[in-house]
């Protein structure tokens, strides 16, 4: 795995032996998220864009900005999957901070 | 200072260009506008945007008022680097971990 300060925040490269499809549950079904992720009481993680080749999350924390979690998941020629996660602190273009928390499609613990 | 001030205040392509310009030494405004196209006021705005956030400090000589970074400012931004570079690689791992329990 690589660590890379991105712009915006930090970015992970790491392959896995998993396809994208099997990838792609693992960060869109809550069940498994909790298993993998252990948010704990500070942190929230809610999908807000699910397609095969990207899931991305937003991201709360108690005394932090918003954030948001992008993966991007690309196939390998042996059947695994080149995940590259990013993790961005703000993202002031899309931030009514409206009180349209009903729209969340998941939510992980509270 | 609250973290959400600094990423704020970072948020903006001009006031980070101001960052990075003092980055390089102490600076008025006059200076700090050189070559930005950008009024005093906008400026000033933007001045007094950063520091607020603690990021950047003031010191009056005669009729100027020098302009530098605050190092201290950044320390919000650095712990949340450092937190997060050492959360998420332990947290791929679990993923992996559970890639392998998972049915295909």
């Amino acid at each position: 795995m690589t660590t890379s300060p991105d712009n915006d925040g930090l970015a992970f490269d790491c392959e896995v032996e998993a396809p994208p499809e099997k990838v792609f549950r693992a960060l869109t079904v809550p069940a498994f998220v909790e298993r993998w992720l252990k948010p704990g009481a500070a942190i929230e993680a809610e999908v807000v864009e699910a397609t095969p080749e990207t899931v991305r999350w937003r991201w709360r924390e108690i005394g932090e900005p918003e954030g948001f979690v992008t993966f991007s998941l690309t196939p390998t020629e042996s059947g695994g999957t080149m995940l590259r996660l990013v993790h961005v602190r703000t993202q002031p273009a899309l931030q009514p901070t409206a009180a349209n928390r009903n729209d969340i499609t998941m939510m992980l613990a509270a | 200072m609250e973290t959400t001030d600094v990423f704020k205040a970072l948020a903006d392509p001009t006031r980070r260009a101001v960052f990075e310009r003092l980055a390089g030494g102490p600076r008025n405004a006059t200076e700090l506008r050189d070559g930005l196209a950008i009024s005093q006021p906008a400026m000033s705005q933007h001045i007094a945007v950063l520091r607020g956030a603690g990021l950047i400090a003031e010191a009056r000589a005669g009729r100027h008022v020098n302009y530098s970074l605050d190092p201290k400012g950044l320390a919000p931004l650095r712990d949340w680097l450092l937190r997060y570079s050492a959360f998420w690689p332990g947290r791929l791992e679990n993923l992996r971990d559970l890639l392998k329990e998972m049915d295909q």
